[in-house]
Parts: structure tokens; C-alpha cells; sequence
């Protein structure tokens, strides 16, 4: 089971937490709001591939063709 | 001797390059697995308890990639029973076109259910049920051919 992805989503969302906390507190909130939104979607194309292969990995264990 | 679980525990570059199925196959048995699983069961768990209050979308796509990941490394596992029971099945005799349906079910099951319940964790029920209703009426239509039969039999049974 390989974790790194989580470890990555994690490192990634703190991050973004703390840019944001500073964007806020620099009276940037618009651009804060598109940070969050561009983090969010970063970490969902990350997992688009996974779940494709999760869906794969399925159709072959179940033999479902 | 290779592939004890003594020798190869502790040894990630070995499991690694032997790689594939069959590596994360004996990954799901040996205890190290359940270790790794609870781990990071743990660890997602918290850093889903703070994006929760932060940012609740993150939250919600962190356990979705850590279920995804669970789901790929059981998988393997559930494939070699699949196989068993496949093996034995054909000892039996037991067609394996009804036996197909099954495992085609039991993939809609999982699946539907691996949807609805992270929908129903975002607390939309609406979508939760949605999904669940059309897995239901899959697994139905996958199911026809097996309703087909028996009434075929019944018929022929009946005078």
C-alpha cells in the first residue's frame, strides 16, 4: 500500500491552509478564494488517475468485461 | 526459503522489486499489511478531523483518495478469492455464467456502496440514494438471466 499521496494531499492542504491564513490576513480574500479552489482540483486530478485504476483493478478481479 | 513472511518483512526494497499482483497479494497477508492499513487509517483520520473545520472540501477528497488506496491494495486479496471459490466452483460443476453474474454483483455492490457512503459522509443523502438506487436496478439487470432460468425450470418442473 503505497501512502505517499496521502502524505501529499496532507502537505499540499497545509500548506494551502497557511497561504491562505496569510492571503486573508493580507486583505487578499478573493485570491484566497481561488487558492482553495485550485488546491482542491490539484488533489482531484491527482485521484482522477487512481480511480481509473481502481475501476480497472475491479473490472479484472471480478472478471467483469 | 523465499517468500516467508519472516524474510521478507522489513525488506521494502525486495517486495518492491518483485512488484505487481503478486506482491501486494502476499502484502494482504502478512500482518505488516494491517499494520501499514491502521497507520494510515490514523493519520488520515487526523488530517481529516482538521480540514473538516478548515476546509471541508479538502476533507472530503482526502478520504476519498485514502479509500481509493485502501480499495487498491485489498483488491488483490478479494481476486484471490475470487479465484478460490472460481476453483472450486468448477469442481462442483456450477455453471460459471451464474457465477459471473455473482461476481459481477458483488463489484456493482462494492462499488455503488464505496460511493454512496462517501456522498452520505459529505452529508448529501439525495446523491448517497441516487447511486445506491442505481446500483440496485444493475445488479437487477445483471440478475435477469439467472430470473430467466429459474423460471424456465419451474415451468418445466410445473405439469
Amino acid at each position: 500500500m503505497d501512502i505517499s499521496l496521502i502524505y501529499r494531499i496532507a502537505g499540499i492542504g497545509l500548506l494551502i491552509s497557511i497561504l491562505n491564513i496569510v492571503l486573508k490576513q493580507a486583505g487578499r480574500d478573493e485570491q484566497a478564494h481561488m487558492l482553495t479552489l485550485a488546491g482542491v482540483i490539484v488533489v482531484l486530478i491527482a485521484i482522477i488517475q487512481l480511480m481509473s485504476q481502481l475501476f480497472a483493478t475491479v473490472e479484472q478481479v471480478f472478471q467483469v468485461f | 526459503m523465499p517468500g516467508t513472511p519472516g524474510r521478507s518483512r522489513g525488506d521494502p526494497a525486495r517486495n518492491r522489486r518483485d512488484g505487481g499482483r503478486s506482491g501486494i497479494t502476499s502484502g494482504v497477508r502478512r500482518l505488516d499489511f494491517l499494520f501499514t492499513v491502521i497507520g494510515a487509517t490514523l493519520f488520515t483520520l487526523v488530517a481529516v478531523t482538521y480540514f473538516r473545520r478548515e476546509w471541508p472540501g479538502l476533507a472530503l477528497v482526502t478520504s476519498l483518495a485514502f479509500v481509493v488506496l485502501l480499495l487498491l491494495a485489498v483488491l488483490p486479496g478479494v481476486g484471490q478469492l475470487v479465484h478460490v471459490l472460481q476453483e472450486l466452483a468448477s469442481r462442483a460443476g456450477v455453471g460459471t455464467t451464474y457465477l459471473a453474474i455473482l461476481w459481477k454483483a458483488i463489484a456493482i455492490g462494492y462499488l455503488t456502496a464505496f460511493a454512496a457512503e462517501l456522498s452520505r459522509d459529505a452529508g448529501e443523502k439525495a446523491i448517497a440514494s441516487g447511486v445506491e438506487l442505481v446500483g440496485k436496478v444493475m445488479i437487477l439487470v445483471a440478475a435477469i438471466p439467472i430470473v430467466v432460468a429459474i423460471l424456465d425450470r419451474l415451468m418445466g418442473i410445473l405439469p
